[in-house]
């Protein structure tokens, strides 16, 4: 009974669990990538750019699955593509009416301010993995 | 006066005020500046109208006159007036000289305001306790009417008032952020003191009448419908109508495509010329100079800036109702306004609620099925194509909608406040099906326009642009395809040629009178205006009026028995919060047979602000301190209204009235009268609105009669017999001319019409462009 747990606690001490990272990141893109798109969905997707975090999730899935994603892309997009997303929300934020000037009341209706940021962790899992030893 | 507990303690709706747009700001601060010297009033007449408004409000602590002085000296009233009492301008002089003769009779005082309170008191019940009797020569009922009307307005319109009652005043730019039943803005005051009303024995819900129309959903198809509609592509939209691309990046309608609107003289004869710009006018507008017309639009009303001319303000939004002079009579006459009547472009849409579902196939063949009403010369398949482009233009918002014929809709419903939590709950109780939606307000960004701010102003005109009208949602896309729309213009009457084909329009704008030729009309001036027209039009071809050889113009004028229902709640509803349209069944829409009355109702959620509020309170026969006190529980009333289908009736019609309009016009009268059907059906509607709040834990309910929407007048038909238009809505006896307005409508299901309305004009402007591929301007006839 304690073989396993013993073994896993021990990689991942050793930093040896690149596999189940991966699948976590996996699982993890998955229940964001439905997330994003519930509450897109909420916001009637008036940008075309708010299907690409529901379009990117299942990539993200396929790529954690795979175990093998391209660490030099994920070095570049992921940042990116967090920061894309902030901006857009920003921008969102100050087309309300009132804009920033009612920021008490314009930061809490309007889009999320930091979800973008939050989803990406998803992807900071990733880039961890991919750096990760593999397991014994 | 007996000492009123404060309610709302620190409460000061007067510290939002960084919070409100500098047009409602205006308009709010001007009543609470110094009041304005009178000058509609003699001194006699001020102090008789002090004393009786002392009575009727109990002594309110902010002037009221003044404001009533100045909407008589201005003549901002109502515009309509009841075919047995003057206008309100004469009226309030002659009720408060009665009211002194009254106390001379009674206790030979030398005036009203030298009896003692309960004096007048006495004097003010015995004119409400006469009810439908005279009264010094007039109705106590619609004298009741007149003073309970213009006192609630100027008091409920006061910051000290909204204070007392806990209201949450203007709210743009800051909408609400907790929406639901017991929630609070950080800056709201809790009800310290929740005293209910002294409550009358409310009985226990009856189990709900079985449904009539159960409604049909598959789960699985109701999402992968709902799936589809919602991820549709917006490219196909934009193409045919990119109104909502060419606003501005904050909503608002661009200046710049009205000034430099292309201008047509009055001496060319244009393509087709439309009176009227709101729901059909806009839409048939939009459709024809997309197909390469060239259109001129006669609007009445102005061209109206959001951002400029609407106020998040009840009293301050009259200017969106047409008052102009008319007179209502019959047995149940129909009080014109915001129920009702709409000016500007835009038009009635401009303040609609936003409710926009669809009719029921049943709606279209009532004479067939149900013995009762008129079958149309189209069915609901005709209409479906048009129902679902205009659900993406417009756009809808809804939950997945079960009844009539199912169907999804774009865009996903809004979250609920707590008007519409307790609609759920009280239809959960009973086991009836409600559904959110469906709603013409965005929900997310489309286009240009915004994500709704659950601010509840829908009624004052949507300053967010976030509910449609055709001010957002048709007319910019008109005129980027050069359409001009021409504010300001009163149409006159329409004048035929020697071959008996429409040449043009005779109108009204900046004191002078112009005609406008053109080689098509289209007259959509709704179910009031369009028959007045036609009839303003008579001439030697047709004597009683155009196109009415067959005495069918102005008849089967429809409005929708609207009963409101109120209850109270212990816990804050605060419905003015979230949009007014919110939760609606539709399992009673259809007939029941084992019922004596024929066709059905829908219920659906209203939010009355503080002064419809007090006019509900004031129907109930409260008044002075009584209504005072109700009126200080405003937070804890929730509020559903039906819609009953009442039946059109020749006898209900609109005809020319010896009175005549500042232009010279004859203004309309519209009769009015409901029939046995009418009346039980709206009992039914009643019975149902009070079990479902008493099943929520009302602890008391109370309900008034009113009415709703207005339909009919020039209604479509087979032949010339039985309409005045046919299916394309062209006239039987002016080829060239159409009605593109809900006057077309033969029955008016209990849906609003908004969404049929422009379905109908919608499928009638493509049958209109493809008869012009032919090159004649009567398709089928001679050149």
């Amino acid at each position: 009974m304690s073989g396993p747990v013993t073994r896993l606690l021990d990689n991942v001490r050793n930093g040896r669990f690149q596999r189940s990272l991966a699948l976590v990141t996996a699982g993890g893109s998955v229940v964001t990538a439905a997330e994003i798109y519930l509450e897109h969905d909420r916001a009637g997707f008036g940008n075309r750019m708010m299907w690409w975090p529901v379009v990117l999730g299942p990539v993200g899935a396929v790529a954690g699955v795979a175990g093998a994603c391209s660490e030099r892309a994920a070095h570049t997009l992921l940042p990116v593509a967090s920061l894309q997303g902030t901006y857009l929300h920003v921008r969102g934020i100050a087309h309300k009416p009132g804009g920033w000037a009612m920021a008490r009341y314009n930061i809490e209706m309007g889009p999320p301010l930091f979800a973008p940021l939050l989803m990406s962790m998803v992807g900071g899992m990733g880039l961890v993995a991919a750096v990760l030893r593999r397991e014994a | 006066m007996a000492a009123r507990p404060e309610r709302f303690p620190g409460y000061d709706v007067l510290a939002q005020q960084r919070n409100w747009d500098p047009a409602t700001a205006a308009v709010v601060l001007a009543r609470t500046g110094p009041p304005k010297p009178l000058r509609f009033f003699t001194p006699a007449e001020e102090t008789t109208a002090r004393a009786l408004l002392d009575a009727l409000l109990d002594r309110p602590e902010v002037p009221v006159l003044p404001m009533i002085d100045t909407r008589l000296a201005e003549r901002e009233t109502d515009g309509w007036r009841y075919a047995d009492m003057p206008s309100d301008d004469r009226a309030w002089p002659r009720t408060l000289r009665a009211l002194d003769t009254a106390a001379r009779e009674r206790h030979s005082a030398g005036s009203f305001a030298g009896l003692t309170p309960g004096q007048r008191a006495g004097l003010v019940q015995a004119v409400q306790d006469l009810d439908g009797e005279l009264w010094h020569g007039m109705p106590a009922r619609h004298v009741w009417s007149l003073w309970t009307r213009y006192a609630c307005t100027a008091y409920y319109a006061h910051p000290t008032a909204w204070n007392e009652i806990g209201f949450g005043g203007p709210a743009y730019p800051r909408g609400y952020l907790r929406l639901g039943v017991g929630q609070r803005e950080p800056w709201e005051v809790r009800d310290h003191h929740p005293v209910p009303p002294e409550a009358p024995e409310i009985h226990p819900p009856r189990p709900a009448p079985p449904a009539t129309d159960a409604g049909r959903h598959s789960r699985t198809r109701a999402a992968a419908e709902t799936l589809r509609a919602t991820t549709r592509s917006e490219r196909e939209v934009r193409e045919r109508n990119a109104s909502a691309w060419l606003l501005r990046p904050d909503g608002s309608p661009d200046p710049q495509l009205v000034q430099h609107m292309r201008h047509f003289a009055d001496t060319d004869e244009v393509d087709l010329l439309i009176v009227g710009c709101g729901a059909g006018g806009s839409v048939l507008a939009q459709r024809m100079a997309r197909a390469g017309w060239s259109v001129v639009v006669l609007e009445a009303g102005p061209f109206w800036d959001p951002g400029t001319d609407w106020v998040s303000d009840e009293a301050g939004s009259h200017h969106l109702y047409w008052t102009e002079p008319r007179v209502v009579s019959g047995t149940d006459p129909v009080p014109m306004g915001a129920n009702n009547s709409g000016r500007g472009v835009g038009g009635s849409m401009v303040h609609f609620a936003g409710y926009v579902p669809r009719f029921h196939p049943s709606d279209f063949a009532t004479r067939s099925t149900d013995g009762v009403g008129a079958d149309w010369p189209l069915a609901y398949p005709d209409l479906r194509p048009y129902y679902e482009r205009l659900e993406r233009e417009l756009p809808v918002a809804g939950q997945y909608w079960p009844w009539g014929e199912p169907h999804a809709y774009p865009h996903p419903p809004h979250p609920l406040g707590g008007n519409g939590e307790i609609f759920l709950r009280g239809a959960a109780a009973l086991g009836i099906q409600a559904r959110i939606g469906p709603v013409a307000i965005t929900n997310g960004r489309f286009g240009n326009r915004p994500h709704c701010l659950y601010r509840g102003f829908c009624l004052q005109g949507c300053k967010v642009n976030a509910k449609a009208s055709p001010l957002v949602t048709h007319v910019p896309d008109a005129l980027a395809h050069g359409a001009e729309i021409r504010a300001g213009a009163m149409a006159a009457r329409i004048e035929l040629g020697p071959d008996g084909l429409a040449t043009g329009v005779r109108y009204f704008r900046e004191g002078r009178e112009h005609l406008q030729r053109a080689r098509t009309v289209a007259v959509a001036g709704y179910a009031i205006e369009t028959p007045r027209l036609l009839l303003n039009s008579a001439n030697d071809r047709f004597p009683q009026g155009l196109c009415n050889d067959h005495d069918l113009v102005g008849r089967y004028v429809m409005v929708q028995g609207a009963p409101q229902t109120s209850g109270r709640f212990e816990e804050e509803i605060r419905a003015y919060k979230a949009p007014p349209p919110e939760v609606s069944t539709e399992q009673y829409y259809e007939t029941d047979p084992g019922k004596p009355y024929r066709r059905g109702f829908t219920i659906q959620n209203i939010s009355p602000l503080p002064i419809t509020w007090a006019e509900h309170v004031v129907a109930q026969g409260h008044w002075g301190a009584d209504l005072r006190h109700y009126l200080s529980d405003y937070t804890h009333w929730a509020t559903l209204g039906a819609m009953a289908e009442l039946l059109p009736q020749a006898g209900n019609r609109v005809t020319l009235a010896d009175e005549r309009d500042r232009h010279g016009l004859p203004v309309a009268d519209f009769s009015f009268s409901q029939c046995e059907n009418d009346r039980q059906l709206v009992c039914a509607a009643r019975e149902v609105m009070e079990d479902i709040l008493a099943a929520a834990g009302a602890s008391e309910v109370i309900t008034i009669d009113r009415y709703a929407h207005l339909v009919g007048g020039c209604r479509m038909a087979r032949d010339e017999r039985h309409g005045v238009v046919g299916h394309d809505l062209r006239s039987f006896a002016v080829p060239n001319l159409l009605v593109t307005d809900g006057s077309v409508f033969p029955t008016q299901g209990s849906a609003n019409p908004a969404l049929t309305v422009m379905a109908v004009v919608d499928r009638a402007a493509g049958l209109l462009a493809a008869g012009a591929r032919s090159g004649l301007r009567t398709p089928g006839g001679p050149p």
